[in-house]
């Protein structure tokens, strides 16, 4: 046998399994992503805001969502108030978040209840910043599936500084904070 | 070698290079696309900004730090300092002992669980707060109290002694335990709209002390409402001092100050979260001036977010002081004691005081 026939029986073989390989791979890939969604960790999530200007679709499907068994209902909320407001009061100019995403309702002397308008949220991190770094971190960011596109490259985990976004099985798509930690 | 052989060879080698070329190139490409800028930066209302207040003015420092103490623990807890100085740790599972020197002492107090707070009594018992219960170690490190259960829901994290009486704060309650020696709840006070008269403590983290004083008076410090208050020994509110301010008069964010101690004349040493600061107030709960501010006490971000152990609740530098008015802080960042000492006051303040004028 020539060395050229033989260098050439090599290398079509070695297309034939490269080929094969990329296939595979593709399928696979494909298959994983169908059954996992991308999600946020809140345990490394920094609260950084790249979620709110990465995110591919115009509104980031990231959102501010409350873990209530963790919140202290404080009358003063850190991720509610400015850190210094004028008073403990709704006007505008004491709320931290600047699209007005917060809802504060009273529910008994001296305790309030903070809901998230997700349709006012960016997800900047803004609010999940003061409660986390005053309060008991009871904001966190969660990406939303009912937004989500499930890209197969998520431009935010692609620009997480954290790392803190990975993909989850599609059946427990959520990472929401809970008193024993993540669940 | 024929010419066939020799061509094949440079074409697969040339080939190879293309391949290479075209690999590292698209790598390239690639990485270039990661950097490469989505929708327009978030402007600064977007910014949570607390850096105005994390300078502290150096004429309001009242204090110098020392060589700190290492405690050696992964986990250090709580601190307290006993009649003859002698500073006791806790932390892991295990109580350390170090003389007024940062010496360590050998003796250890090996303990079935975390403590949570700490209380020296002058006959030579340890009483250590567990998460549920009360317990007391000889200095031989035998347990002679292991008091009962306190419910699921409890979460012991303060301690005093007043004579025959020991006083728990139950962050998991939110109210101040009154029990004897053996650790049995003798009566309870200072749940919200319990009915007894109190304001009600506010404790939405786990940050609840109490404090016995040299004028009879039970302390406590109420998170929720920014204050330092004072009860008698029945329970029954007294007094409280403090205010809700992210300047350094006043107790910053959510829920502070969440550690106290006192000196030797009186004076609180307070110690916040969030914006760690460590500050003196006279005992009528005037602002005085600062131990250390966050700027000293927290220099590494990054060690500090990972010392917050499930990095849900913000820390704080639990204080304790001895008879020189030395102002002891555990930093659970760097897993040491902070050593503060009292700076010699200004020249002015050595001046005697006028001679009043006769009318």
């Amino acid at each position: 046998m020539k060395r050229r026939d033989f260098l050439g029986g090599w290398l079509r073989g070695a297309g034939w399994l490269g080929l094969g390989g990329l296939l595979a791979g593709l399928t696979w890939r494909r298959a994983r992503a169908e059954n996992t969604v991308w999600q946020i960790d809140p345990r490394k999530c920094t609260a950084c805001g790249r979620c709110a200007i990465e995110c591919v679709l115009e509104q980031s499907a990231t959102k501010c969502v409350h873990a209530f068994e963790l919140c202290g209902y404080c009358q003063l909320c850190t991720g509610y108030f400015e850190p210094q407001p004028n008073k403990l009061n709704t006007a505008a100019e004491n709320q931290l978040c600047p699209t007005g995403a917060i809802v504060r309702t009273f529910i008994e002397d001296p305790y309030y209840e903070y809901t998230i308008n997700e349709s006012l949220c960016v997800g900047c991190g803004k609010c999940v910043k003061g409660c986390t770094l005053f309060g008991n971190g009871s904001l966190h960011l969660q990406i939303r599936h009912d937004r989500c596109v499930n890209c197969n490259e998520c431009s935010i985990a692609r620009a997480c500084p954290a790392e803190a976004i990975r993909r989850v099985p599609a059946r427990r798509p959520y990472l929401y904070k809970t008193r024993e930690g993540s669940a | 070698m024929n010419e066939n052989t020799k061509l094949s060879r440079r074409t697969i080698l040339q080939a190879g290079a293309a391949g290479l070329g075209l690999l590292v190139a698209g790598g390239c490409r690639r990485k270039a696309a990661r950097h490469e800028p989505g929708k327009l930066p978030l402007d600064s209302r977007f910014t949570y900004d607390v850096s105005p207040f994390e300078h502290t003015d150096p004429a309001l420092l009242l204090y110098a730090e020392a060589a700190p103490i290492p405690t050696g623990f992964a986990e250090p807890k709580c601190i307290a300092v006993d009649s003859h100085d002698l500073l006791y740790v806790g932390g892991d599972r295990a109580v350390k002992v170090f003389g007024p020197n940062g010496k360590p002492f050998p003796t250890l107090y090996e303990l079935p669980d975390q403590p949570r707070a700490l209380a020296p009594a002058d006959n030579g018992l340890l009483w250590v707060a567990m998460q549920d219960h009360l317990e007391a170690y000889r200095v031989t490190g035998e347990r002679v109290v292991a008091g009962e259960s306190l419910g699921e829901k409890a979460l012991l994290t303060g301690l005093a002694l007043a004579g025959e009486v020991v006083f728990a704060a139950d962050a998991g309650h939110r109210e101040i335990l009154r029990c004897d020696l053996q650790g049995r709840v003798l009566g309870r006070f200072g749940r919200l709209n319990s009915g007894d008269g109190n304001p009600g403590f506010l404790v939405p983290s786990p940050f609840f002390h109490v404090l016995y004083g040299a004028d009879g008076l039970l302390w406590v410090n109420n998170p929720g409402r920014h204050r330092i208050e004072a009860y008698t020994l029945d329970g029954h509110f007294e007094l409280g001092w403090g205010r809700p301010a992210m300047q350094v008069d006043g107790f910053c964010g959510c829920c502070n100050p969440v550690y106290f101690a006192r000196l030797p004349d009186g004076r609180f040493v307070t110690s916040e979260k969030g914006l760690n600061r460590i500050k003196v107030y006279d005992a009528k709960g005037v602002f005085a001036g600062v131990v250390a501010g966050p700027e000293q006490l927290v220099q590494d971000r990054a060690l500090a977010r990972k010392a917050c152990a499930d990095c849900r609740i913000g820390f704080g530098f639990d204080v304790a002081c001895d008879s020189k008015s030395r102002v002891l802080a555990l930093d659970p960042a760097t897993r040491a004691v902070r050593v503060f000492t009292p700076q010699a006051p200004p020249p002015d303040q050595h001046k005697p005081p006028p001679v009043k004028q006769a009318p």
